[in-house]
Formats: C-alpha cells, structure tokens, sequence
C-alpha cells in the first residue's frame, strides 16, 4: 500500500504527539535491522494497536519512542523533541511512558504510594506537589485506599495499574504499552483497559502492542508490523474484514472465528463478503447485530451436521458420562466409570496459620477428579485454584482432611504430573533434550528406554526431537519453551496432570496450539502410546471459552470453596453459577444474552446457539436452550 | 494470581499504629544499636533481667501477638540449642555428667544459659525493630544514618535504594523459588540431599532458573527505572519526610537510663 507522507511539525493540522521519520535501527552491525525505514506519526488522543509477530520489531519501537534507544538513521520526535538530543533525554523518559508485559518488573517502592512517587522524586518534584499528584493518579487507575499496600500483596490487575499510575504520575503526554494485558485474567484486562481508554480521552496519545485481536478493535488505527517494516496499516476493522490479517502470523478477533464457525454450519463458507450479503462481523457487536438481523428477514443459522470439524476440540472421550447424570449438580457430584484419579476429602488450606497473615484458600474442599477425562478447575482470582491443584498434585499438605490416589494410599509428590504457572522459568538444561530426560533419568531410566521416552514426551507436545532436542531452552519461543517445559513433566508418563493457568501469557495461536497438544495426550491420541489405562488431565483457567472447549467437568472454586462440580455443558450455560463466582461468561453466552437468551441457563457453545437459533426461528423456542446435549 | 504469602520472611513488618510504630524510624534504628552494644556489655543475669524485661515492655506496647514473635524465633532454635549443648559441655569446671571425653560442667550449664538468653534477645529485639517499622521508613532511615559518610565516597543513597530494591524483591524470589522447589519435586528431584559432594548438583535445578530469573528481572528493572527518570541521587527530592517528634524525645528519655542501669547492674553482682 502507498506509503503516507509523515508531517511532524505543526501543520495545518494537530502537531503529532509521537513522530518516526525514516528510523532505522539495529542493535549490532551484524545483525539485520530491527526496524527500517519507518515512519509513523501519532496524535494526541489517538489509539494506535500495534501488532505483528516475534521479531517483527515492537518491543523495539518502544524503546525507541521513549529514548531508551536513539535510532540509526533517521529521527524519532516527542512533542517536537528529538530523541537523539541528549540534552532531551529526561524530558522525553518524562512525556513518554512505558508499560512493560510483567508489572512485577516495573514496581520499585515497597508500597504503593512510594512507587508512585519514585518518578517524581528523580525529577526533583517538590513534597508538596507529590502529595498532591500522587493522590491524583491514584483515584485515575482506582487504587485509592491501597496507599500502604506491599506491591506483592496486590492481585495481578491491581499490580498492572500500580504500574501504570507509576508511569502517569509523570504526565506523559504519549503511553506505550507493551502487551499491558498479556499476564492478567479478563476482569485485571477489562481495568487497565478501561483506565487506557480514559487516558486517551483525556489526549494522551497511546500505542498499544499487543497479541489480542479482539483489542485492537478498539483502537482508531491498527499497524501491523513486519520485519521491522510497516506492513500495514488503516482501521483495525478492515484489516479483518480485508482479510489482510492473513499475511501476518496473527488470529483474528473471536467474535469473527464464531462468526465464521457459524457460518460454516449454515453451508454459507465464504459467502460473507458476497454481494448482497452485508453481514461483516469483526467484533462482538457486529454478531448480534448481523444475528438479529438475519432473524429478522427469516433465514436461520442452522445447526450444521460436520460443524465439529471447525471446532478446536477434537472428539468427546467417549468415557465422558451422560449429562443426566449430573442432575444432582453440587459438590462431588460428578462419578465415572474410570473411577477417581485422586480424592479430595474436607480438604482445608490455611496459609500462615496463627499470623495475622493468615488465610484460608480451600475450605472444606471435598471431591472427586474423574479418572480418564478433562477436568478445568475455574474461578475469580484468589478463589483457591492454585493451592487446590498443588495439593492434589501432593506437593502441598493440607491443613486439614485427606488427599487420595487412584490406588487408595495418600497422594505423594512425584505421583502426579504438575506444572505451575509459566513453568518454562524451571528449564535448566543446556539442551531441550537433556531437560526432559531429567525426571525419567530419575526413575532409573536409561539408554533406549529413556531415548524412547524422551522423544516421545518430545512429540506429544509438538516439539520433533531432531529438530528440537539438541537445541537450547532460551532459544526457543515462548510458547516452544512452555511445551518443552511440560514435555519435561510428562516424561514421567504420569496417569494423571494437573496444569495451573497452562496457556497463561501466551499469544492466542500459541495457546490453542499447546491445549490442542495436551488434550490429545488425555484423549490417548499420542502414538506410541506408553501408558495403557486412563489419562486424566486437569487444568485451571480464568477463559470460560477455553474450558467450553477442551473439559468434560468443571469444578467452579468461589472462595476456597467447591461452588459447583459438574459437566462442562452444564457449568458454561449456568449463568447465574458464573455471575456468583465471578466469571466472565463465554463470547457465544454473552451473545446470546444480546439476542434475548435470558434465564437461568443459555446457549453457551456454537452448537447450543445454532440450535437455538434454529429453534427461535421456527418459532418453538422457549426462554433460553437446554444446552449442548452429546 | 496471587499465591498469597507462602513463605513469611522472618520479621515481616506488622501495620499497626501504636506508639511503638509512630517513632521515628531513626530513633528505632539507633535504639536497636544501642540495644545490642547494651547486651553485650551487659554481665550479670539481673541486667540481662532488665533488657529483657524493657524488650516486653516494647512489644507489650506495639501490641506484637506473642505467636508471632514464636512463629519466628522457632526456626532459629536449633541453633540456639546447639550453642547451649556447646558450652554446657565444652566449658572447663566442676563436673556433674560425664560423656565420654565430654563432661557437662556446672559453669558451662550456667554460661551456655547466659549465651542462649543473650542470642535470644539479639535477634528479638531485632525482631521488634522490623515488625513495628516498615521497610521504607528502615532504608531512609539506614541512608540518613550513612549520610555523612557521603563525603568520603559512600553512595549512601545508592546502598539504600539497593536495600529497599531487594526488600521489594524478596517476597517475589521466595515465592519464585518455593514454585521452584515445587515444580522440580513434582518432576521427581530430591533435595534432600546429605553429601556436600552431591548437593551442589541437586540445586542446579533451582540455581539456574533463579539466576536466569533474577537477572532478567534487574534487566525489565533498570530499564523501567531508567523511563521512570532514576539517573542516582543527583537532583532528587523525597516523598517521604521523617520527623522527630515527642515521642521520640520520651523514647530517647526512657532508652538511656534504662540501657545504663542494666549495664552498670551487672558490674556490682557479677557472674
């Protein structure tokens, strides 16, 4: 596309707030330009979503905003400053602020308000002014009343916006965000999010890189990066609807994939941008409206045979039971002929215990894992998903009550496959295959059984031994990190894995990719298969789409206690379940709603929503749909 | 999420808002110094009585719970045990069990009490300085304190922001490092290692992903502090004033005395 002409100075129009001119950077001689010949202005006020794949010169581009970096070639202006004056240097730290992945690497105080104030004591603000300021940004991200707090003691999303207000409290007049959301659960996306919009309604100019197609739709520009070129850019919702997305190693917004899934079932693949078909859906919005109107003029979207193929789950384990067996819903309800894999009896957690730190994360927990299936454990944050997994997976003892193996004897560390979050950072081998044949080498494996082992684990998780075994672990990818990490626990060939938060911090592609890997190991669809018997998986997540996709059950943790243990048809459709224990319901739900699906219970799978889309139509529809039924 | 405190640092700070809490954190630091020159000074049982008795008195006020003040001490008492057992039977004087070559002596019993009680209140009293002080308040106060070193050449304000930098980081190392331990447990790894030999290689497990960790978390730092302004002590102000107010006067007024008369008490009983 035809490159536009970059006007940094004040012309007939607003002077940009941010302004790249030819900018060339690299950070060696040797080495490829990280970005070339770039040019890019921003205005005050405007929201530019910043997206391309690894390498392709983000991290890069904001580093050069803020000064951090001065370009090669080229110049990089800051409300009219160039960032290659040393003589600017702390004024444009000042007016551009930077918002990194991880808040834990941003805090600096050891309380909040002194880590606000950090910024404002290098630039020699006097106490007076502090004071002020710093009680001003405070109310802005809403952490008025956690001026004392200990950073460590704030949740994900309140770390993120301590953050933020750190930077703020600056009064930059440009915000560059570096994947701001990437580490948080929706309800810590959805705060900094809304404090971002603000922030741009109040005339900071902000770019956002980021991985979350659904959050560029908010944003008045969309650049999309390739190779440390401009590769793209104009409205986000064009990118989509253009189809130029499909150049870049990038998703498109959920609302679009369901979209397209529906779509699929009603025969209509690639009709979308036919002439007379008007229907172009990229966001959320864009599906109820483009739903409501087709009910308008009579034509349904039917509940498809063969639709599964689109779907990412691959087929129901058949040792999966009958939903009428759930009828009874409530805690430990949930029986299977492939027996328990481990037995949670009154299990209570109680952490620091006679302290006034003291707290209790598991009250009373007492359930039963089903052996052979899919189990998501779900809930708000600080609900007990984390202590529930490791004490099932034995590293943790209970306070109180009794954690059981399949074969009746106390559950010991080791029995259990687990994982906790983000475990890449426990590779410590020089190559990827010496870290996996780590466990197995521990258990007496040797020679061609570890060989074969080790290659095994290597190739359930989709990481070719030949390709990736000699390699090391820092050279790989996050997400080839993360899968080589977990190959490295199931060369145990564990009956069982507990996964805390596996996709966590990945991009959404990564993300599939890895739950697509591991659901096909508990569905035993890994050849050679080592372990005869049952393969039970159970991971925690706060995306209620992911868990609809992958789990048979579902156990929904609300403050250390077990809210509901049941299929997972059951749990998503269960909207007044999800609203008490704090959870986002899935896209497919929250669509529904929009469409009238009100009641206790709602379509909460594409397959649910055709058929009720279907039975809407044909006019015998009741308040809401039953489910999905198998 | 949050995993919550898994693991409490020995002396984490307790919010409250007693008397004990509001001074100012430059007297407590002193009066802790001067505590510990006290208890070393200190010679017989009847001022080592007095210390301890105005330790109580200290934490009777800042309203500390007493488990508290056990939940930390606890971990420590196997080397407070070992230095009784020390003394009590390495210390030479009238017999009373013979084991072996070693014999329990009437004076070692004595001593290694006098030694256990001394040990005990040290790191109390250390204990009651962290728990009624918050972390900050401590590293200005430890950069008020080397201040005049400045001018010869202390980066005093460089050593405090390292002290508060670390503080802030260690609730996140521990919590890192118990995952760790964790994770590497559930994979199999034994770290319960006895052979020296051996030990070093069971930890590889958890040394290298703390270090690979640690420096990549001070890299992501210096660069937030680096947009965030930090370039040193040059130029800067403080949000945070320290005023020695009345209480601190009472403090120092009440401090004196009470540390003279258990030094002197103990030179006219003796041992």
């Amino acid at each position: 596309m035809a490159k536009e002409k970059v006007q940094c100075g004040a012309g007939a129009n607003m002077a940009p707030a941010l302004c790249f001119q030819g900018v060339t950077f690299r950070y060696t001689d040797d080495t490829p330009s990280a970005v070339s010949e770039l040019d890019l202005a921003v205005l005050p006020g405007e929201v530019v979503a910043l997206v391309g794949g690894n390498g392709s010169g983000k991290s890069t581009l904001a580093r050069l905003a803020n000064g951090l970096l001065t370009p090669k070639h080229g110049k990089v202006s800051v409300g009219g400053l160039s960032t290659g004056e040393p003589a600017h240097r702390w004024e444009i730290h000042a007016l551009v602020g930077l918002l990194f992945q991880d808040p834990e690497d941003q805090i600096v105080g050891a309380s909040v308000e002194d880590d606000i104030a950090f910024g404002l004591e290098n630039v020699g603000v006097s106490r007076e002014d502090m004071l002020r300021r710093v009680a001003q940004v405070l109310s802005v991200v809403g952490l008025e009343g956690e001026e004392a707090t200990e950073p460590h003691l704030l949740s994900g999303g309140q770390k993120q916006r301590l953050a933020l207000a750190g930077v703020l409290v600056l009064e930059p007049s440009v915000l560059v965000l570096d994947e701001p959301t990437s580490m948080l659960d929706p309800a810590g996306r959805t705060e900094v999010m809304s404090a971002v919009r603000t922030l741009a309604s109040a005339g900071v100019a902000v770019v956002m890189i980021t991985q979350h197609m659904e959050e560029t739709l908010a944003a008045d520009r969309l650049i999309a990066l390739r190779a440390g070129e401009i590769g793209w850019a104009g409205s986000p919702r064009d990118f989509f609807l253009s189809g130029a997305y499909e150049a870049f190693p990038l998703g498109r917004p959920p609302a679009m994939e369901l979209w397209h899934d529906l779509e699929t079932r009603a025969g209509r693949v690639g009709t979308a941008h036919a002439p007379g078909d008007q229907a172009l859906v990229v966001s959320e919005d864009d599906v109820v409206a483009a739903l409501a109107a087709r009910r308008l003029v009579g034509t349904t979207v039917g509940a498809g045979r063969g639709a599964r193929a689109t779907r990412p789950t691959p087929a129901r384990n058949t040792a999966t039971p009958d939903t009428a067996a759930f009828e009874g819903g409530g805690p430990g309800g949930v029986s299977c002929d492939g027996g328990f894999a481990v037995r949670l009896e009154s299990v209570r957690m109680i952490y620091n215990r006679g302290t006034p730190f003291a707290r209790q994360a598991l009250d009373e927990v007492t359930l039963d894992v089903a052996g052979g299936a899919v189990t998501a454990v779900v809930g708000a944050t600080a609900a007990g998903k984390s202590s529930l997994l490791q004490v099932m997976a034995g590293v943790m003892r209970p306070t109180e009550g009794r954690v059981i193996a399949a074969d009746g004897g106390r559950v010991k560390a080791g029995s259990i496959g687990m994982a906790l979050q983000r475990p890449e950072v426990q590779l410590f081998s020089a190559t990827v295959w010496e870290d996996v044949a780590v466990a197995p080498r521990l258990r007496g494996l040797t020679d061609e059984a570890l060989r074969e082992r080790v290659e095994w684990a290597l190739e359930v998780v989709g990481l070719p031994p030949h390709e990736f075994g000699a390699r090391g672990p820092y050279s790989l990818s996050l997400g080839e990190q993360r899968r080589a990490a977990l190959a490295g626990v199931l060369s145990l060939d564990p009956a069982a894995l507990v996964l805390d938060e596996p996709g966590s911090g990945l991009d959404p592609a990564a993300r599939r990719r890895l739950m697509e890997y591991l659901v096909s190991w508990a569905r035993g669809g890994v050849a050679p298969a080592t372990r005869r018997g049952v393969r039970t998986l159970v991971f925690t997540s706060h995306d209620l789409d992911e868990v609809a996709a992958y789990a048979d059950h579902v156990v929904v943790l609300h403050r250390g206690r077990v809210e509901a243990h049941a299929a997972v048809e059951e749990v998503v459709s269960d909207v007044a379940l999800l609203e008490r224990a704090g959870l986002r319901p899935t896209l497919v739900s929250r669509v529904a709603a929009r469409l009238g699906a009100d009641g206790p219970r709602r379509p909460a799978t594409p397959t649910a929503l055709a058929e009720w889309l279907a039975m809407s139509a044909s006019g015998r529809a009741g308040p809401a749909a039953e489910g999905e039924p198998l | 999420m949050s995993r919550s405190l898994l693991t409490l640092p020995i002396g984490q700070y307790l919010p409250g808002t007693s008397a004990a809490h509001r001074l100012d954190a430059r007297v407590k630091l002193l009066a802790t110094f001067a505590f510990l020159v006290a208890l070393f000074a200190v010679r017989g049982w009847l001022g080592m009585g007095v210390l301890a008795g105005g330790l109580v008195v200290v934490f009777a006020v800042a309203r500390t719970p007493a488990g508290y003040l056990w939940r930390g001490l606890r971990p420590l008492l196997v080397i407070l045990a070992l230095t009784f057992v020390l003394q009590a039977f390495g210390f030479p004087g009238r017999p009373l069990v013979q084991l072996g070559p070693f014999s329990l002596t009437e004076e070692g019993l004595t001593r290694g009490g006098f030694l256990v009680v001394r040990l005990g209140l040290l790191l109390v009293s250390s204990m009651a300085l962290t728990l009624t002080t918050p972390p900050v308040a401590l590293t200005d106060a430890f950069e008020w304190l080397l201040a005049p070193l400045r001018r010869v050449g202390v980066p005093s304000h460089e050593i405090a922001l390292m002290m508060t930098i670390a503080l802030r980081f260690i609730p996140t190392l521990f919590r890192e490092l118990d995952d760790l331990i964790k994770a590497q447990r559930a994979r199999g790894v034994d770290f319960s290692v006895r052979d020296p030999r051996t030990l070093s290689r069971a930890l590889l497990p958890l040394v290298v992903p703390l270090f690979v960790m640690s420096f990549r978390k001070a890299d992501d730092l210096a660069v937030a502090m680096t947009s965030r302004c930090y370039r040193g002590g040059w130029g800067r102000t403080r949000y945070r004033v320290m005023q020695f107010g009345r209480g601190d006067v009472v403090a120092v007024i009440v401090l004196g005395p009470w540390l003279i008369a258990a030094v002197t008490a103990g030179r006219w009983w003796g041992l």
